[in-house]
């Protein structure tokens, strides 16, 4: 039997693209702000370019200063379609004692949508959730 | 010096009890009937756990199957789901699926991760889904 190499018919490919893993990163990087000015979630990402992967900075809400989440490496990269080689989205991975948080991002129309999943591990009742936010360079 | 419970202030409150998946629970169809990604997906209760069974357009050999989805409310306090994660790995290709309803519709975004070293880029798609009425 034949294993299986695509999920739906736009995954297949007549010539494989040489080096197709790596893709492009400029597009994403820069200092991308909350739309929502009056937002309590994150309030900043700072997205730069190290070596072949992105360094990503998140800053939450916090009062008087804003909570800085601190560098993390984007965990996977992607582009739009199989045989683009721009990076248009990231996911990135935040583990703190008490909870542990994807973060998954694409960019669309020139905003940064960044959507956020968030897990509970401390046994405090709080349930997981899911918040999304939409940031401008 | 006391550790840190909490990145937003309205992270600080519980709802003391387990997420309820009813609101996703069902037959969603994709809104765009010529897609080539998903057709469908269908989220149920099964024992203690939530699956999804995601339901590929055209080629019914390429069926995902059911896998476990992980379940999200908007809030620390609430105890809805309004969101799930679920990934399936096919060996070549890692996807993972993240999903969440807005407005009576279901939007799933995809996320491909290519393992085979066939020179694809991992790739980035959402879909629209509406629920299939009973």
């Amino acid at each position: 039997m034949e294993a299986l190499k695509y999920a739906k018919a736009e995954d297949r490919v007549e010539q494989a693209m040489p080096n197709g893993s790596l893709l492009l990163l400029d597009g994403l990087s820069g200092v991308w702000v909350n739309t929502n000015s009056a937002s309590r979630g994150i309030t900043k990402v700072v997205i730069a370019v190290q070596a072949a992967n992105l360094v990503v900075r998140v800053f939450g809400a916090g009062d008087p200063d804003p909570y800085d989440w601190g560098e993390r490496e984007a965990e996977h990269l992607y582009a739009n379609s199989i045989s683009s080689h721009a990076a248009t989205g990231f996911t990135v991975r935040y583990l703190f004692e008490y909870s542990e948080i994807e973060l998954q991002a694409n960019w669309n129309q020139g905003l940064l949508v960044l959507a956020n999943f968030t897990v509970f591990k401390d046994g405090s009742k709080r349930s997981n959730y899911f918040s999304r936010e939409f940031f401008y360079r | 010096m006391t550790s840190l419970t909490y990145l937003r202030a309205e992270e600080q409150a519980g709802s003391g009890i387990a997420i309820q998946p009813d609101p996703l629970l069902g037959t969603w169809l994709n809104t765009n009937t010529d897609t080539r990604s998903i057709a469908s997906a269908v989220l149920e209760r099964k024992g203690n756990q939530t699956v999804v069974r995601i339901v590929p357009a055209g080629n019914s050999k390429c069926d995902w199957g059911e896998t476990a989805a992980r379940l999200f409310t908007d809030s620390t306090s609430s105890s809805e789901a309004i969101a799930f994660s679920a990934v399936y790995d096919f060996g070549f290709m890692e996807t993972s699926i993240q999903a969440h309803m807005r407005q009576g519709v279901l939007i799933i975004a995809r996320f491909d991760r290519f393992k085979d070293n066939s020179g694809r880029s991992n790739c980035f798609s959402k879909e629209f889904l509406y629920r299939e009425e009973p």
